[in-house]
């Protein structure tokens, strides 16, 4: 992966090895069923690394629900968008959290109830 | 905050040429087979693609009957595009010479598990929307987004489809209300090295010890805390910003129609 090889390589000059990556956070995480035919997890926190993707969110969370593929799941924060799934925990926990030390609340559904 | 036709204009008039050419190991003896079009930098690769597959489609017998078109996907110097961003991000982002015509490989085989499935018209809608919500909820706590009714919303889309200028502000130009509600946060996401995006809150208060209005640089300080502005290009819509430029002139002005700016943060020993 980019992001560990540029934290390990040693800062050469004058290219700074990217700051970004260095120092990784958890994010605290809540997650909530949307309503509606929302099966419900067996657990609503959890922390996850700030690189980590929706993308990534979405297969966690159907493997927890155990989806079927042909079953569809969305994510939400704020309970009005889902985000794209190459967006980064760590972006929309710096966004849409409220303050630094606050949970990402995301809720989860089968439909697109904000859509 | 000034409302600038001839910037709006122009941007969403910049356009790239782009040849799109097979890849000589899925069609090793019609390896020289290109199609060429000028494509808008604010439309994305799944609006225009389209266009292009039906001239490979008419042109090689093996992609008659075949679902391979509908999972086509685009590569360029061996990446693969997310075909949901902006072209002109793309362009931006990948291609460092910026050499034109911009070559980008069309793929029909191996769809790399990385890349987000953004190959139909309603999935594009969809992530396009939904960034667009992403923005207002920045902006204005997704009041405008949300007091818009169905049809606005599919104006905004299809505009960039049929590449309406006049339909698409129409309805984006409320968007960009400054007044009632006030603007409370820039949209604007930052691309560097192979790192995925970075988007924090910045707002539009003044900085706090110059008390001139926040611009261009002091996001980049709070994106990169830990980067010299004085060693990078910022580049958005091909050319690069001056690191001055008020953040709320920007995103009145400079955004794409999904209402983020994209910066791309390129090395000046890069350029």
């Amino acid at each position: 992966m980019p992001v560990e090889a540029a934290a390990a390589a040693p800062p050469i000059s004058p290219t700074p090895a990217p700051a970004v990556a260095a120092t990784k956070k958890k994010i605290n995480v809540l997650v909530k069923p949307a309503g509606g035919d929302t099966p419900i997890l067996k657990f609503k926190n959890f922390s996850v690394d700030e690189d980590r993707t929706i993308a990534w969110l979405l297969l966690f969370l159907r493997q927890a629900l155990e989806l079927k593929s042909e079953e569809s799941l969305y994510v939400f924060i704020n309970q009005a968008f889902a985000p794209n799934p190459d967006h980064t925990i760590g972006n929309l926990h710096t966004c849409f959290a409220g303050s630094p030390d606050a949970k990402l609340v995301v809720h989860y559904g089968r439909t697109n109830a904000w859509g | 905050m000034s409302d600038d036709y001839e910037v709006k204009r122009t941007i969403w008039d910049g356009k790239i040429p782009v040849e799109f050419a097979l890849d000589p190991s899925e069609f090793s003896y019609r390896s020289t087979q290109s199609h060429f079009m000028m494509v808008p930098r604010v439309s994305y690769f799944t609006l225009v693609l389209m266009k292009a597959l039906k001239h490979f489609e008419s042109s090689i017998d093996e992609l008659n009957d075949s679902d391979e078109i509908k999972d086509a996907w685009l590569e360029f110097n061996g990446i693969p595009l997310r075909m949901h961003y902006p072209i002109g991000v793309l362009f931006d982002v990948h291609s460092k010479d910026g050499v034109l015509p911009w070559v980008v490989t069309v793929r029909f085989k191996n769809f790399p598990d990385t890349l987000v499935r953004c190959t139909t018209i309603d999935t594009m809608r969809h992530y396009f929307l939904q960034t667009v919500k992403e923005a207002d909820q920045l902006k204005h706590k997704g009041a405008i987004m949300s007091a818009m009714s169905a049809q606005e919303h599919a104006q905004l889309f299809d505009s960039i489809r049929r590449d309406d200028f006049n339909d698409f502000w129409q309805v984006n130009k409320k968007l960009n209300e400054n007044t009632d509600p006030k603007v409370i946060h820039i949209p604007i996401r930052f691309y560097y090295a192979d790192l995925p995006f970075r988007q924090v809150l910045i707002s539009t208060e003044p900085n706090p010890e110059s008390e001139t209005a926040a611009d261009l640089s002091s996001a980049f300080k709070k994106v990169f805390p830990n980067l010299s502005i004085d060693e990078y290009n910022l580049i958005s819509h091909g050319i690069h910003v001056p690191t001055d430029s008020p953040v709320l002139w920007l995103s009145s002005n400079f955004a794409y129609p999904d209402n983020f700016v994209h910066v791309v943060v390129r090395p000046k020993n890069d350029d």
